[in-house]
């Protein structure tokens, strides 16, 4: 209990450590306002946006380097909701479900007023998923400080199971992704007996594959080319101005935004579904609790906010089990535990304990970054169709250009760069085949651990097998797995569900 | 079995190869220097056991994957037209043509080469030459020089 307390009581101290350095202010603003971007622009997206970031955050000093990437992670996810509701494409898959209430504003002429609940829901679901984490993660750490080797291996095991049969209609191919990154994680010489596995003889791989090269390849390169496959570029229609927030509206709906943030939070809890689901799930969830779920696809408040909240929940959400157990809930936090790695902290059950200021750091850096979007998503608003009109053809290069530097910068080896090839090659043909990428990812992510976990829990016990299986933990630990497993599979499908239904009304309507 | 269905397969069948492969690795991998005397809990200690294990399941995935392109229960159609095959073709060989010479040659002329080809390629009859020149510059400066200066961040320039 006193290292929970410690953990809270850190609070003050981080707030004049965080905010007292005028870096982290202005690093902080940065990575709101390249966030922003990347989230309204169609085809970059968060995940590629931090993927970016990583080749920089591990020059700057810890304290400016989390700031840039919170700065960019909540205003990424965050600005989604606003060219969903522009221009009917969603800048950010987690904000799919907002083009159908947010487009159908905008078509009524109230755009601005779409884009004031886009911000606002946001900015709301961020803060309060980041007041849950942060009362929450204390005691998740302590749950986690008594996971040994086996229990460790079962929640990775339970992530890249979970990962692959919800990650789209068609799970065989997220375990043959997750599966493929599993095996490509354990590239190199292993950790138990230092048996050099499957390098081909290459010396640079007996590190094994650099995570962040792997992230920049495809989710930077991959993405670059696969967005660049056509020709024409989206169109841009509409009239830009600064938002309107109906506060009004957000107190009447007080219930929908609290549910809509548990719901977020608890998807993003699991790891592999993503806030994609999220959106889905709590809008559904707010149509079915309604007074008037006839006015929802029709440019309805209610759900809009249900699902800018519950996304922006939903990517803090996953923030728990990668800061607990170092496994990612979702790719957007994958690359974050991967800047976490680059700033030599280690996500985990010891990293709270270790570094009790690290979550309030955190949290705090969120906490600010969401009032930033809010700012900065008010006065950017006006300038952000004239975004939307820079064509991918000119942009993209550019971010090639990047992604080989950052790779280059991360290792200062010239066989980052074959990597990166590799990867965004991989990526590409993933991308194409429709074979979903966050599963590779956290399996790339987790496959050394698991690795090491599993052996060394059988060395541990190879004169008594028996008690391994038989730990209370760890019994209670696949209890809990199974249960979630089942539960996670319940809302997935309600989600899918949810949305199949609503896009079916949608299309019933316009025809 | 029409020549769609025939095509169907096809991704199915790269799996099992990737699958096989993956298990021709596993298996050169050398055993561990330390040996148990349990056999079973010395098995699934080696450096091989997991990725032993992998690749077999991804070889059974391949094969469930095969029989279902093959039924028609799932798809996996890149349905891409030729053009955009050849585009894709053209964008990805430049890309990790620039890649390969940033290892021969550093930073400065392979980005330069690529950066203007990319931009001409990709924009051709629909900007300028000159605004083209222009942007690839900008980019140059921006990517190579600007931001490893102010990140501190060691890149070979020639």
């Amino acid at each position: 209990m006193s290292s929970i307390i410690a953990t809270w009581a850190s609070l003050p101290g981080a707030i004049v450590n965080y905010l007292g350095d005028w870096q982290v202010w202005v690093f902080l603003l940065i990575g709101v306002a390249v966030g922003y971007f990347v989230g309204v622009m169609p085809g970059l997206g968060p995940t590629m946006g931090m993927a970016l970031a990583l080749g920089i955050v591990y020059k700057l000093p810890t304290h400016v380097g989390l700031a840039l990437l919170c700065g960019m992670f909540v205003a990424s996810v965050g600005s989604g909701g606003i060219t969903a509701s522009l221009i009917n494409i969603p800048g950010t898959s987690a904000a799919a479900a907002t083009c159908m209430d947010g487009y159908a504003l905008a078509k009524q002429g109230k755009g601005r007023e779409a884009c004031g609940y886009s911000i606002f829901a946001s900015v709301i679901g961020t803060i309060l998923a980041v007041i849950f984490i942060f009362l929450i993660q204390p005691f998740v750490t302590s749950i986690a400080l008594k996971f040994g080797d086996w229990e460790t291996f079962l929640f990775c095991l339970f992530g890249l199971l979970i990962c692959g049969s919800l990650s789209g209609d068609q799970p065989i191919k997220g375990w043959i992704s997750a599966l493929l990154g599993f095996f490509l994680a354990m590239c190199g010489a292993e950790s138990v007996q230092s048996v050099v596995r499957y390098n081909l003889g290459v010396s640079d791989l007996l590190g094994g594959f650099n995570t962040v090269v792997a992230m920049l390849g495809l989710f930077g390169i991959g993405e670059v080319l696969y967005t660049l496959r056509h020709k024409e570029s989206f169109k841009t229609d509409g009239k830009g101005g600064f938002p309107i927030i109906k506060i009004p509206v957000f107190i009447k709906n007080i219930g929908n935004v609290i549910r809509s943030a548990l719901a977020g939070i608890w998807i993003g809890f699991i790891p592999g579904i993503g806030e994609s689901a999220a959106c889905w799930f709590s809008y559904d969830l707010a149509k079915r609790s309604s007074k008037k779920p006839e006015k929802f696809g029709k440019g309805s408040s209610e759900g809009m906010i249900a699902a800018e909240t519950a996304n922006n929940a939903s990517s803090i959400g996953a923030l728990i089990p990668a800061l607990a157990l170092g496994i990612p809930g979702s790719s957007t936090v994958a690359i974050f535990i991967s800047a976490l790695f680059l700033m030599n902290y280690r996500p985990g059950p010891t990293l709270v304990m270790q570094t009790p200021d690290i979550l309030s750091g955190i949290c705090i850096l969120l906490f600010v970054a969401a009032l930033g979007l809010l700012l900065f998503g008010f006065l950017a608003s006006r300038i952000t169709l004239k975004l939307l009109s820079i064509p991918e053809s000119v942009l993209m290069p550019l971010i090639a250009v990047f992604c080989t530097v950052g790779a280059y910068g991360t290792t200062n080896t010239p066989f980052a760069l074959i990597q990166l090839a590799f990867f965004g090659v991989l990526g590409l043909v993933l991308k194409i085949y429709n074979f979903p990428i966050p599963p590779l990812v956290l399996g790339l992510l987790v496959g050394k651990t698991a690795d090491t976990c599993l052996r060394r829990a059988f060395l541990q016990y190879s004169s008594e097998i028996g008690k391994l299986f038989l730990r209370p933990f760890g019994l209670c630990v696949m209890a809990a797995l199974i249960l979630v497993l089942v539960l996670s599979i319940v809302s997935d499908r309600k989600s899918k569900k949810a949305m199949a239904e609503i896009k079916e009304a949608a299309e019933e309507e316009n025809q | 079995m029409d020549k769609n269905n025939k095509k169907s397969f096809v991704p199915g069948l790269v799996v099992i190869a990737l699958g096989l492969f993956l298990l021709y690795l596993s298996i050169s991998i050398s055993n561990n220097p330390v040996q148990l005397e349990n056999r079973i809990i010395n098995f699934i200690t080696e450096a091989r056991f997991l990725p032993l294990m992998i690749s077999i399941t991804i070889l059974i995935l391949g094969v469930i994957f095969t029989i279902k392109l093959a039924k028609g229960t799932i798809t996996c159609a890149s349905g891409m037209t030729k053009d955009v095959a050849v585009r894709e073709g053209i964008l990805t060989l430049m890309t990790v043509v620039y890649l390969v010479l940033v290892t021969k040659f550093n930073f400065l002329i392979p980005t330069t080469a690529y950066l203007v080809g990319l931009l001409f390629y990709l924009n051709w009859g629909k900007k300028k030459w000159w605004v083209l020149l222009i942007i690839a510059a900008i980019y140059i400066v921006v990517a190579l020089i600007i931001t490893p200066y102010i990140l501190q961040l060691k890149i070979h320039l020639l």
